[in-house]
């Protein structure tokens, strides 16, 4: 599973609640399953991605970017 | 009042899903925390309770994995939450992954004041349960070890040398030299494979069947009483190369009679390009009737040992008085200068030996008019190319 990292703005103007989610800053960490779910363009991942104007990250690299906040 | 329990996170759900392959959670709870909220309506029918959501006045909240205080669990330490504010209080944000071994059972106890009778109502929730699903339990797979597309050059199989010296009278059998000539290239190659189920390599438990592909939709079986195939094993297939052109096999792997992986792969013969000369330049002298020539093969700028073995090389010869004159095929030449048409005048004592060389194809088979299998002594079948 992919993971995306995204500014909380982008992800509430796509209508995805950011609550309870890791917070980066300004930024949000969402998984895969929620971007496809939400009403975003696209029909990849990295299509929909783009609309956020975030990017996608491994796993490892998503805990990397937490441990080190 | 009511009391209930719910997931509150769609996404990150009450059960996981682990992939040993890659020894990753779906989703990893570290990232996306699953989010369990217990749902506390109050009403009263005198309207007293003005507020039904009632979760911001809960108190001395607990949270518990099959009966325990999970503040006093340390593999839970520092890997949950309990949030503290307005309609979502109570709720248990869950930062910790759950091992497809494990199986938790939460439940939620609080107080609820009642500043209207001023006691605190007892709140216990139902349990919910925390799992993972490994995905890779029940999910077979199977590769090869080996390169899908196998190629067999016979210039570089030291086997098949070998057994054609043998065979000759060349060089005699030694288990030692045999042992040498299997250095990967020889005809003889075995095909090792590996099966896997959820992750682990399988031993047993399965059976393997290799098939030669026909077509998109069809396959033959094949078993190790056809030409190409040695052995059939749970770790590898032995198939003998030389007996292959050009072809694409699959194996498929099965479970109480129901497949559960196939892998295909191909064989091809490699034709490796030569040049073939005459290597006799003696010239022919008064009263010499036969003449001996050999061939000399170069490929890839090395001598090729034993030629024939892999090349058919036809004599020929071209003269004053006859021209295209085949004599035999083979490494080695011996002909009559009488059947050549070679004259005994200056003009015409002119002799050219070449020969047509062409790589070997595949061997087949040797049968009878009737289809019989020709063996050796031994059983052996006979084949030739």
């Amino acid at each position: 599973m992919k993971y995306v990292i995204c500014s909380i703005r982008a992800a509430e103007i796509a209508e995805i609640s950011v609550r309870n989610h890791r917070i980066l800053g300004a930024d949000v960490v969402l998984n895969e399953r929620e971007v496809m779910a939400a009403s975003i363009p696209g029909e990849t991942l990295a299509q929909r991605v783009s609309h956020l104007g975030g990017k996608v990250y491994s796993i490892a690299q998503v805990k990397k970017k937490i441990n080190t906040k | 009042m009511s009391i209930a329990v719910a997931c509150d996170s769609a996404f990150s759900p009450l059960t996981q899903v682990y992939d040993s392959a890659s020894a990753e959670y779906e989703p990893d709870r570290y990232v996306s925390p699953t989010v369990i909220r217990p749902i506390i309506t109050a009403n009263a029918t005198d309207g007293s309770w003005p507020d039904p959501h009632a979760n911001h006045a809960l108190a001395n909240m607990k949270w518990y994995a099959n009966g325990v205080d999970i503040s006093t669990i340390s593999s839970w330490e520092g890997k949950y939450e309990i949030d503290q504010v307005g309609a979502t209080r109570g709720s248990l944000i869950i930062y910790r992954n759950v091992a497809p071994s494990e199986r938790i059972s939460l439940h939620f106890e609080a107080v609820l004041a009642d500043d209207r009778l001023g006691v605190n109502l007892p709140i216990v929730t139902d349990e919910i349960i925390l799992s993972t699903i490994d995905k890779s339990v029940d999910s077979w797979s199977a590769d090869l070890s080996a390169d899908k597309s196998i190629l067999y050059n016979p210039f570089l199989d030291k086997l098949h040398l070998y057994d054609y010296k043998v065979s000759h009278g060349l060089i005699s059998a030694s288990s030692g030299a045999e042992a040498a000539a299997r250095d990967g290239n020889e005809y003889q190659r075995t095909i090792p494979f590996q099966v896997y189920k959820g992750g682990v390599r399988q031993t047993s438990g399965f059976t393997v069947q290799l098939y030669r592909v026909v077509s998109t939709s069809s396959l033959t079986e094949l078993t190790a009483d056809d030409d190409e195939v040695v052995s059939i094993s749970t770790s590898a297939v032995v198939l003998d190369l030389r007996m292959i052109e050009k072809d694409n096999y699959m194996l498929i792997f099965k479970v109480s009679g129901s497949e559960i992986a196939r892998v295909q792969f191909s064989v091809s013969r490699v034709y490796q390009s030569f040049t073939c000369e005459p290597s006799n330049d003696a010239p022919i002298v008064y009263g010499q009737t036969e003449r001996y020539d050999e061939a000399i093969v170069n490929s890839e700028g090395k001598i090729v040992d034993c030629p024939a073995s892999i090349i058919e090389i036809v004599w020929k010869t071209d003269s004053a008085y006859a021209t295209g004159v085949t004599h035999n095929e083979g490494g080695t030449t011996e002909y009559q200068l009488s059947k050549t048409g070679v004259g005994q005048l200056a003009t015409d004592d002119w002799l050219d030996i070449y020969t047509t060389a062409t790589q070997k194809p595949c061997y087949s088979v040797a049968i009878d008019e009737d289809a019989n299998i020709l063996t050796d002594e031994n059983g052996n079948d006979l084949i030739f190319n």
